[in-house]
């Protein structure tokens, strides 16, 4: 028989479902943002690096942040976003002296990742998401996480005026509670790609 | 059509294309769990509270406090017990046309306007392809994006629909799996003048046909019209008549019609015009012409043209196990024949029937296959020898050999050549080889040749 007809027929198709109307935004722009937001709430202690003229400080705190940066974009997972949210920690605790002007800068770095990367693993790579799904998210989010933000500046209170031990737990609650925030959306992606509905 | 109603076949009805959408499973409710972020986090603020208490510590109390607050900012179950359904605008039921790129918007059957919207994730995904997904909330009316395809009944894409709380805090989910289904009948090329060979009238003799006509069989008795033929006029009937009008009565006869047509098809084979896309996979097949569109395409339309004129059109599975259509006239035979048309796909069997089926005694043949090996020139062949008249209709589309590689470019030399042999064998036992391409014009061509050798006066009638 002919070589032609000896290969398989056509059979692919790509995709049904094509880029949708305006307002609708890909999942690999919220990585983007998510990305972003982690840089700009480290700025801060990058600033503060800067300013003790620590260059090995500050050149290995930059490239921590831009790997985890590049984590997210390549993986826009909860445990990509895990990483991201103990940066951030990380660097806000160092940042106290710069300013309370640090403060709002945080809490929307740490929002912001929390609630992209949670939706970017719900759904694959190629999903799309129209802005009232997002604005949605975001706001319902807003209360755990002014929860964790609010602990966070606990954390950093206790650290000053408290016992050393206790900045330590601080430090321990605060990573438990952004695993606690992250268990949610991790349970939630599980269940969206769930090949087929159990019931 | 009914005899009585006076009128021709409506074979001139554009046919019916559309999508259809099948609920694979009905949208249910997933088990209403409690959020494990709830768990956690209750679990730590009891924790840091005994803890506290124990170490007479008011710091790590606080932090217990926090943990606290988490768990009562995080809704424990699903606000609501709606099951988001998937409803399609009514434009997904609209005439649809093939090799078009469609958008249907689709949104939440039933929304609870006093609850927060939910967050719906749509995992679509088309077979073979990949798969994607949109997120918009309940209160959404997003729409879709989809490819029709030119001809035939495919499956568009299968998709899943999934409801979240909008924190994603929830364990509980809500979801509806389905099926959109596109069902592309072919349209009809209008032919006139159609081959009617007078060997089969010594075959099957004639038949009537559900026109007004010439013939001996009576088909109504109505007033008389304009059209009517005067010497037809029932005295009788009329003086029965108790109407006040006064209208003459005229008896009507059906018209005599001769032919039987079978339509015979080869669907063992699918190929696009594009040579390209017969092997490499990625290549989007689904808007090209193919060969089994041309068949869908030149099969609709002779039964469309023979049962307008009132004869009798059937259909055959020549090298597959499909059950055929016995030959008959009218508008549901029409239909029945656009559907089984569009329906045709390639059989994922590969074993030829043993017995070669037999088109129905005294019919025209026509004989739909793109030519590609010897094995489907000699069905054609032996029916001729069998005494049927037999055209085959070669439905390959013109070869498009763009981006093809030197070895491919070869072998589709080779096919070319074979073809090349085949319809030379064809033509050796005087079977007539039509292009499915240009159906009308080698149809009406023949049938004018065909008509003049018979010396049929008005052989296209």
């Amino acid at each position: 028989m002919n070589a032609l007809l000896r290969r398989p027929r056509p059979e692919r198709r790509p995709a049904s479902l094509e880029p949708l109307a305006l307002g609708t935004y890909p999942a690999s722009l919220l990585a983007l943002i998510a990305a972003g937001l982690l840089l700009a709430g480290c700025l801060p202690a990058a600033v503060l690096n800067a300013q003790g003229r620590d260059p090995v400080s500050l050149g290995s705190g930059v490239a921590v942040a831009v790997a985890v940066a590049a984590l997210i974009l390549r993986w826009p997972q909860h445990v990509t976003a895990l990483i991201a949210l103990l940066l951030l920690g990380a660097a806000y605790l160092q940042v106290s002296t710069v300013g309370w002007w640090t403060l709002p800068l945080y809490v929307l770095a740490a929002h912001g990742i929390y609630v992209l990367l949670a939706l970017s693993a719900l759904a694959p790579r190629s999903a799309r998401f129209t802005r009232q799904a997002l604005l949605e998210a975001a706001r319902a989010a807003a209360a755990p996480q002014l929860a964790a933000q609010l602990l966070s500046l606990v954390v950093l209170l206790l650290s000053w005026w408290a016992a050393p031990a206790a900045g330590t737990l601080g430090a321990v609650a605060g990573i438990v509670s952004a695993g606690i925030l992250m268990a949610g959306a991790w349970t939630a992606s599980r269940v969206a790609r769930r090949p087929e509905n159990p019931n | 059509m009914s005899p009585g109603s006076g009128s021709q076949p409506t074979t001139t009805e554009p046919p019916v294309s559309r999508l259809v959408d099948a609920r694979r499973q009905p949208a249910v409710a997933g088990p209403a769990a409690r959020s494990p972020q709830w768990g956690v986090a209750v679990l730590l603020a009891l924790l840091f509270g005994v803890g506290a208490a124990i170490a007479r510590r008011p710091d790590v109390a606080v932090l217990g406090a926090l943990f606290a607050l988490i768990a009562v900012s995080t809704p424990r179950r699903f606000g609501n017990r709606h099951v988001p359904t998937l409803e399609f605008d009514r434009s997904v039921h609209a005439q649809v046309t093939g090799g078009t790129r469609r958008r249907i918007l689709f949104r939440d059957a039933g929304p609870d306007p006093r609850t927060v919207p939910a967050l719906m994730v749509v995992r679509a995904v088309a077979p073979g392809g990949r798969e994607s997904a949109l997120i918009a909330t309940t209160a959404e009316t997003p729409g879709l994006g989809i490819r029709v395809p030119r001809g035939g009944r495919r499956d568009l894409l299968a998709y899943r629909v999934s409801a979240f709380s909008p924190d994603l805090g929830i364990c509980r989910h809500e979801s509806q799996t389905g099926k959109l289904t596109a069902m592309l009948q072919p349209s009809p090329d209008p032919v006139r003048r159609l081959p009617t060979p007078s060997a089969l009238r010594a075959h099957a003799g004639s038949h009537h046909a559900r026109l007004r006509g010439g013939g001996t069989e009576l088909r109504d008795v109505g007033p008389l019209r304009p059209g009517d033929d005067r010497r037809h006029i029932d005295w009788r009937a009329t003086a029965r008549n108790t109407e006040a009008s006064g209208m003459p009565l005229v008896r009507r006869y059906l018209a005599p019609a001769d032919a039987g047509v079978t339509l015979a098809i080869d669907a063992r084979v699918d190929f696009p015009a594009r040579v390209a896309a017969w092997i490499d996979p990625s290549l989007d097949a689904l808007r090209m012409v193919t060969s089994l569109q041309l068949t869908r395409s030149a099969a609709g339309s002779l039964a469309a043209a023979y049962l307008a004129r009132g004869d009798r059109v059937g259909m055959l599975d020549a090298v597959g196990f499909s059950s055929p259509v016995r030959p008959a006239g009218g508008h549901r035979q029409l239909e029945l024949l656009r559907r089984r048309f569009a329906a045709l796909a390639v059989s994922s069997s590969s074993i030829l029937p043993s017995r070669l089926p037999t088109p129905a005694p005294g019919t025209l043949v026509y004989f739909f296959s793109p030519l590609l090996d010897h094995d489907v020139a000699s069905i054609p062949a032996r029916w001729a020898r069998a005494g049927h008249v037999v055209a085959v209709v070669d439905t390959l589309p013109d070869p498009d050999a763009t981006d093809l590689p030197f070895s491919e470019a070869q072998a589709l030399t080779l096919l070319m050549a074979t073809r090349g042999a085949v319809r030379a064998e064809l033509a050796a036992e005087g079977i007539e080889v039509l292009p499915a391409t240009v159906l009308r014009e080698s149809v009406e061509r023949w049938g004018l040749a065909r008509s003049r050798a018979n010396s049929l006066p008005g052989g296209g009638r």
